[in-house]
């Protein structure tokens, strides 16, 4: 008892860097909630576009015309300047430019595949009017095959107009089949990524300094000198440290409740507390090695935040694991951080819980149990060879 | 026990001129060993030479019961590895040490309830309250919470730290840390206390207080081992002195028994010789490292 006590006092002087970080955990999963809340509706744009047209505006050339300003907003700039036509792209004035050149019409009924001149800003506008374009070539050419290989001499330009624009308006109802509450998944996904870090943070820096402050060689010699053997006094340790990462991953666990909302009652959610639970266990061995690895009470601030903040960031408790480099996803393979922020992005894409389904999730918590193994053992024989 | 194993051997001194304590002292009226050490004997290899080094050297002395030993000696003489020997902080080559009667081991923790050690470096929690970190080292031996904390306040009152009581470590001057430091291990009311240089890096204040702690405890019938450098601190306190040189006791006996052993009285002295000026003829003049 007095061990723990004294255990509990140490931890209550370390009290505020816990809560700083528990604090940042709670404000950034407030402020992704907001900012998700707002982009939850979008709204479909139409890219600018400026056709110049050296054609008669007669036939097929007008079908396309037509098509390509009912898909687009049409902008009207001179022809002849091609200054003017320049600038516009450059300042974005345009995403795209169409030039149908002269004899189109005849050309394409020919079957001679006439260019279109096209010139674009690169973006994603300017790839959808280039969609619309290729789209309706790409009918319209399947349409010229068809007729071409069942014997037909000279095409029926009207009905072949007339099928072109049928084809093209059709339109396919989707309905979405996923029961799955995605802005919700996002959220905690978002929350139990975060809590990577503020997990980390605790877990290492308070192991440590109580480590490190237990085995001070002054206040070893002194305990070895006690009434109590320093087996009973190492096991006391352990359990309190253990102790200690419980209840920081419950409190977390607790606050997901509040902040996340309902969707972690589901089986989501109880998978990713499961998650979570198992990364602790992680977090606590590495905590452990980290302590016997130190030396210095100095080196704790250091190191925490370099295990810390270096694994969050390599491995995606901040930003998606889809948007880090190649290379970096690569060297994040050999931290246990990536393994968890993994788990928990395969967790909130599940839509059904089975056997099959939930193989990805339980490879990724058995190497997360690996890793729990190896720092334990390393730590052991560190401790050892200390001794 | 046998009684032989129970009466000290007279300690062969590395001189030419062994010295044996007068059997007319006070200490000859107090017969019962606390502590008692025969042959002990320590060797390291030398981290330069690679050559075994003997840092303790067939010691043999006994401590008797309610006395002060002092342990002198020069830096490297033995003194530490005697003491870190006699805790079971350290394993010897040779020899024996009984503590109590008992055979001291580091698994003996009936024994160490009844030691106190105050270590020459401040060794406390610097996350803890000075009462906190009084708290602790007492509860590795008393685990009832009331007679702990009648202990605590016992010991802080000992060494004066009414008024801290809520400070930290970091908040203390080097005289209170001391202060601290051995009200940390002395406040399981030990039988038998092990004070190796308490009073190094302190003002003169703190260090009377300090001094003024260790007779209260004598009083109170504690056995004490006292290891300074200071000769002035054993002349006050203690009342017998060991000197020990390259592992070997040279000499041993009460303060006044010391000082007869100088011949060459220094021509300025008025006085008779100090403790000092035996030390340095017994140990000499040359740096040590």
């Amino acid at each position: 008892m007095t061990v723990f006590k004294a255990f509990l006092r140490i931890l209550a002087r370390n009290k505020w860097v816990i809560l700083m970080y528990s604090a940042i955990l709670i404000v950034f999963s407030v402020f992704s909630l907001q900012a998700n809340e707002s982009t939850v509706t979008f709204e479909a744009v139409k890219p600018d576009l400026c056709i110049i047209n050296h054609d008669a505006e007669e036939g097929i050339t007008k079908s396309l015309v037509d098509y390509l300003s009912a898909n687009n907003n049409i902008i009207d700039l001179p022809a002849d300047d091609p200054d003017a036509i320049s600038d516009a792209l450059f300042y974005r004035k345009i995403n795209y430019l169409v030039e149908i050149p002269a004899g189109f019409r005849d050309d394409f009924l020919a079957g001679r595949n006439p260019a279109i001149t096209t010139r674009s800003t690169g973006d994603y506008n300017a790839s959808l009017a280039e969609m619309n374009l290729t789209r309706f070539l790409d009918v319209a050419n399947q349409y010229l095959a068809t007729a071409a290989s069942s014997g037909t001499q000279t095409v029926d330009e009207s009905t072949l107009i007339k099928n072109l624009e049928t084809t093209l308006a059709t339109e396919v109802d989707v309905q979405l089949t996923s029961a799955l509450d995605t802005t919700s998944l996002d959220r905690a996904a978002f929350y139990y990524n975060f809590m990577n870090y503020p997990l980390l943070v605790g877990c290492i820096y308070i192991v440590a300094t109580v480590m490190l402050s237990f085995r001070d060689e002054k206040i070893s010699r002194r305990i070895a000198m006690g009434g109590v053997t320093p087996e009973h006094v190492n096991r006391i340790l352990l359990a309190a440290n253990a102790l200690f990462a419980l209840a920081l991953w419950l409190s977390y666990v607790l606050i997901s409740f509040v902040v996340v909302g309902p969707v972690m009652f589901s089986l989501h959610g109880l998978w990713l507390i499961l998650n979570s639970f198992v990364f602790t266990l992680c977090a606590t061995a590495l905590a452990f090695l980290i302590a016997n690895l130190l030396r210095s009470r100095n080196a704790i601030n250091g190191i925490t935040n370099v295990v810390a903040l270096g694994s969050s960031f390599l491995c995606g408790a901040f930003v998606p694991i889809t948007w880090l480099p190649e290379g970096v996803v690569a060297v994040a393979h050999i931290l246990p951080s990536y393994w968890y922020i993994s788990a928990n992005d395969f967790i909130t894409t599940l839509e059904t819980f089975t056997f099959d389904s939930l193989q990805p999730v339980i490879l990724h918590l058995l190497v997360i149990l690996a890793f729990t193994t190896l720092f334990t053992v390393i730590a052991n024989l560190l401790s050892h060879r200390r001794k | 026990m046998p009684k032989a194993d129970k009466t000290p051997k007279t300690p062969k001194t590395a001189t030419s001129k062994p010295i044996k304590p007068t059997k007319t002292s006070e200490l000859a009226e107090i017969t019962k060993n606390v502590i008692e050490v025969r042959h002990l004997t320590k060797t390291y290899k030398n981290p330069k030479t690679k050559k075994p080094l003997k840092a303790v050297d067939d010691l043999s002395f006994d401590v008797k019961e309610g006395e002060i030993l002092g342990l002198l000696g020069p830096n490297g003489s033995g003194k530490s590895t005697t003491i870190n020997c006699l805790l079971s902080l350290l394993k010897f080559d040779k020899g024996t040490i009984k503590i109590f009667g008992e055979t001291m081991s580091p698994s003996a923790y009936d024994l160490k309830r009844q030691i106190g050690v105050v270590f020459q470096e401040v060794a406390v929690f610097e996350e803890l309250k000075v009462q906190d970190n009084i708290d602790f080292f007492c509860g590795l031996y008393i685990k009832d919470k009331t007679e702990r904390k009648k202990c605590v306040d016992d010991a802080i009152k000992l060494v004066g730290l009414e008024d801290f009581r809520k400070f930290y470590p970091k908040q203390l001057s080097g005289g209170l840390l001391r202060r601290l430091n051995i009200a940390c291990g002395i406040a399981h009311r030990p039988k038998l206390i092990f004070l190796d240089e308490p009073t190094v890096a302190v003002d003169p204040q703190s260090r009377q207080h300090i001094l003024d702690n260790i007779e209260t405890l004598r009083r109170k019938g504690t056995t004490v081992v006292y290891t300074t450098h200071y000769m002035e601190e054993v002349e006050q306190l203690c009342d017998r002195i060991i000197i020990l040189d390259k592992g070997k006791i040279i000499a041993s006996g009460t303060n006044e028994e010391l000082k007869k052993l100088v011949k060459n009285k220094p021509v300025k002295q008025v006085a008779g010789p100090t403790l000092n000026d035996v030390f340095l003829e017994l140990t000499g003049k040359e740096l040590r490292d």
